[in-house]
This record gives structure tokens, C-alpha cells and sequence, in this order.
């Protein structure tokens, strides 16, 4: 399973990536894994509010069980993708692309370097000492 | 870790890429395609699910009716014999120990059991019969398996291997057949609301049978059904799964199972504390069916039920899914009587959020035919 090299990681399996001065979130393709590739519900903060890098910024809801979204990052929510929230599924079907969770304006210069590249990611997935 | 349990079918389960889980001890397959599609599937045209982890007791002897009289609220006599009942094991205080089917027949009886309460129902079965001569009870559990054909397309499936006369049988009726040249008991029951068999049949005999079910519904457009799919399946029918809807806190009263309870018998175990609840007016909970009234996050055991501008907590979920029939998320809920009239208006409460919700009819899902 090969992850975009633009893009960086939690070990909790959300990514980050830069657009510009702007950064997008969403989750990784071993977190569909791992939901069994059935989202039937996202539950994301609205614009204007705050996350915080490393504290839960959602929800999301497989058949069989909710889990937390953690941000990569600090920051304001400029966007959130209503698509997905609309039809969860576009998640499971294109994590890295379509299936984005939530923009944001960072607030934190240097919490980017601390995030996983995507080969230190990939290993991780890969030493299958990640769940 | 204890080393989990295999049916049959295990190896076939794996080659198929089933994602597998642990489910009460037993290595059991979660899903195979999907468990909306798998869902989908049975209700359009037919699911095969393996079934040997559950536990399959035998009861015969002279004695053996009397047995389970005495053991289960069921009414059983002569006047049975090919019936499939629906039943309990409880306690002293009438509280549920687990739900079972027993499959009443001439000279032996199979009660099925739940996997996670085998072993408990096993002491319970022989205690029971302990110092009766006229009685005996054999784990079959892994002496015979069990798989279920369920869905619309099911009459099809059991023409092409051979079990076509099973499709003669009533609702919950059971009759003996043959599968290459092994006994085989097929009975017209199921747990997902649909047309279906489950049939029982020697251990060595499950691999065989299961090929061919699999092949006669793949044309049809079915397939091998995971655990998943069978629990979205049976919450749409509002069937109770033990664990869930019924535990050894809660009686089968107040899980709106009166019917199956028969206070005529002179006896049965918890017969004296299920008669002081009914005359007292029942239970001070329902079993309720809840649907979420718009969109929302996915209501989940455990999650509470409340009621608008009340504070406290009025129920409980005790199952909930986002139902791939009706595309809305239900719940069943005991809930306090007050507010258990079908049209209720309730909430869930979810991660410190209110979502409204509304008591609808039993069962969720009824199959049009």
C-alpha cells in the first residue's frame, strides 16, 4: 500500500498535507483498513472553530464502531469537505484525494516536522506494529 | 491468550479473504465482501452463514419433555413434535440466562444455545438432569454444525442440493432429512426477517454442504454472509441478541417476550418470580424500537436514551446500526414505561450531543411476501 510522498502522518493514521499557506486533513487508506471500508458517518467541527495538534478534532463512524479523528495540526478550520460528510462512503473510496476531512489556516510554525514523513509512515504500517 | 476455536469452515473462510474475528472463543468470519453488501444480498436474494459456533445440545430419554418443561417457560408435549420453539433458560428471579430454540422430536430433542453461554447452559442442562434416569443430555456442539440458508432466493438454493422438501415445512418446523447419505435436520427458521432454512448436519458433513449452497447462490447473486451482516440483519427484524436485548439483569417480559412465556405449566424455573411481575403490572422497562428522525452519528449500545427537557436519562441502547434497508439509524432501547408508547418522541445521547429519535413498531424490517 503506497502513500502520497506529499503528504505527512499521525500514528493514529490521519495526514496532513500543504496547500499553499493552508493544510488538509484527512485519514489514511490503513485507517479504511481498519474500519473495514464502510464509513456510514463523520461527525467534523465547523468553521471558525479551533484543533489543536494531537487532540480529537471528529468522529469517524464505521458499521461496527466510532472512532476519534486527531489533528496533525494546530489551527482554525477554514473548510470542511460537505461532500464527504454528505456521503461518508467518498472516504473509504478515496482517502488521500476526494475524501479530505477539513481545511485549515495552521497556527503553530514547526508542528509540521514533527509529523511522520511517508516513508516513516509506511514502515510503520508495514512493521505491523501499527493498529 | 486461549487458542480460538475453528468450525469446519474456517479454512474456507480464510482462502475466501474473509476479515476474521473472535467471536466468543470461536475464529469467525466478520465480513466477506462487505457487511452492507453482504446485508444487502440476503435481503434481495440469499446469504449463507456459518453457524457451528453456536451451541447444539441433545436432550433424550423418556423423561426428556418433562425435563424441559420443568427447565424452560416453553409448553412442550407430543402435540409438538416437529416444531421449532422459541425459549429461555432463566433463573430463579426469571431473569434470562440465555434464549434457545428447541427442536422437538420423537425420540430426542436438539436445544440450540448461544456460543457465548454454552458452557453455562451446559451445567445448567445437566445439573438439571442430574439423578433423572429418565434423561440425557450430549453436547453435539461439535459433533453437528449448523449453517442457515436466509432470503428471498432460499427455495431455490435447497432445490439445488438436494433439500428441496424442506421448503414444504411451516414456519418453525423441522424435519429430518438426508444430505449425501448423512441425516440431516432442516428446519424453516432463521434470525434476519427473511424466508430461510438452517440446517444441522454431522461435523464432517458441513464442508461438503456448505460448497454447494455456496455454489447454487452465487448465480442468484448471494454469497457467504460474516457475523456483521447477520447482526444488522437480525436488528432490522428486532430479533434480541443475548448480551444485548436480553441478560441476566432483565426478564423476558420486559423484552416484550411474554408470549413465550406459558404461565398455564404448574412449574418452571423462575415461573414464581415472572408470575409476581405480571400480576404486579410488568416491568418498570420496555424494549422499544428508536429511529433517529434525521441524520446523525450511529446510536451504539450502552449510549443513554433521553427524553426532551428531561435531564436524567430515560433508557438505554442496547443495540444500534445505521440500517442498510432503511438508511436511517435504529436502536432498540429498554426504556422507563412512561415513555415506551409507540410515537414517543426521544433522544439519543451521543458524545454529550442530543439527536431525536422516536419510538416506531416492532419489528423494523418486514419482509413484503
Amino acid at each position: 500500500m503506497a502513500a502520497p510522498v506529499d503528504v505527512k502522518f499521525l500514528k493514529s493514521h490521519e495526514w496532513a498535507r500543504k496547500d499553499r499557506d493552508d493544510v488538509v486533513f484527512g485519514v489514511s487508506e490503513f485507517a479504511i483498513e481498519q474500519l473495514n471500508h464502510e464509513i456510514v458517518y463523520l461527525e467534523l467541527p465547523s468553521v471558525g472553530q479551533q484543533v489543536k495538534a494531537g487532540e480529537t478534532f471528529g468522529v469517524i463512524e464505521a458499521v461496527k464502531a466510532a472512532s476519534d479523528l486527531y489533528a496533525p495540526l494546530s489551527g482554525k478550520i477554514i473548510a470542511v469537505n460537505d461532500v464527504a460528510v454528505n456521503d461518508p462512503m467518498v472516504v473509504a473510496q478515496d482517502p488521500f484525494a476526494e475524501g479530505w476531512l477539513v481545511k485549515i489556516a495552521p497556527s503553530a510554525a514547526g508542528e509540521w516536522d514533527a509529523l511522520l514523513s511517508s516513508e516513516e509512515y509506511t514502515k510503520l504500517i508495514e512493521s505491523g506494529e501499527a493498529h | 491468550m486461549t487458542e480460538l476455536k475453528q468450525t469446519p469452515l474456517h479454512a474456507w473462510h480464510v482462502d475466501a479473504g474473509a476479515t476474521m474475528t473472535d467471536f466468543n472463543g470461536w475464529h469467525m468470519p466478520l465480513l466477506m465482501k462487505g457487511m452492507t453488501e453482504e446485508h444487502l444480498e440476503t435481503r434481495n436474494s440469499v446469504g449463507i452463514f456459518d453457524l457451528c459456533h453456536m451451541g447444539r445440545v441433545m436432550v433424550r430419554g423418556s423423561g426428556a419433555l418433562d425435563y424441559l418443561n420443568k427447565l424452560t417457560p416453553a409448553f412442550l408435549d407430543d402435540g409438538r413434535l416437529g416444531q421449532v420453539l422459541y425459549s429461555f433458560l432463566l433463573n430463579e428471579e426469571g431473569r434470562t440466562m440465555d434464549d434457545i430454540t428447541i427442536y422437538v422430536g420423537t425420540d430426542e430433542h436438539l436445544v440450540v444455545v448461544n456460543a457465548g453461554n454454552h458452557d453455562r447452559d451446559m451445567e445448567i442442562m445437566e445439573k438439571a438432569a442430574r439423578g433423572n434416569p429418565k434423561v440425557e443430555v450430549e453436547d453435539y456442539s461439535t459433533k453437528w454444525g449448523m449453517v442457515a440458508v436466509q432470503g428471498p432466493a432460499s427455495d431455490e438454493v435447497m432445490h439445488s442440493v438436494g433439500l428441496g422438501c424442506a421448503t414444504k415445512l411451516s414456519y418453525y418446523h423441522h424435519v429430518t432429512l438426508k444430505f449425501a447419505g448423512a441425516p440431516a435436520i432442516v428446519s424453516s427458521t432463521g434470525y434476519t426477517g427473511e424466508l430461510g432454512y438452517e440446517i444441522y448436519l454431522p461435523w464432517g458433513e458441513v464442508s461438503r454442504l456448505w460448497e454447494k449452497l455456496i455454489a447454487a447462490s452465487a448465480p442468484l447473486g448471494g454469497g457467504a454472509v460474516g457475523l456483521g451482516a447477520r447482526d444488522t440483519l437480525r436488528l432490522e427484524a428486532s430479533m434480541p441478541l443475548y448480551g444485548h436485548e436480553l441478560n441476566e439483569e432483565t426478564t423476558p417480559i420486559e423484552a416484550g417476550l411474554k408470549k413465550f412465556i406459558n404461565f398455564d405449566k404448574p412449574a418452571f424455573v423462575g415461573r414464581d418470580a415472572l408470575l409476581a411481575l405480571r400480576d404486579s403490572g410488568g416491568a418498570e422497562q420496555r424494549l422499544v424500537c428508536l429511529e433517529m428522525t434525521q441524520r446523525g452519528p450511529v446510536p451504539r449500545q450502552d449510549y443513554a436514551v433521553c427524553a426532551p427537557d428531561v435531564e436524567d436519562p430515560v433508557g438505554v441502547v442496547t443495540s444500534g446500526a445505521m440500517s442498510p434497508c432503511l438508511q436511517k439509524n435504529i436502536a432498540m432501547a429498554y426504556v422507563a414505561r412512561d415513555w415506551a408508547r409507540l410515537g414517543t418522541h426521544l433522544e439519543f445521547e451521543i458524545r454529550g450531543r442530543r439527536h431525536p429519535a422516536v419510538v416506531v413498531k416492532r419489528p423494523f424490517y418486514k419482509r413484503s411476501d
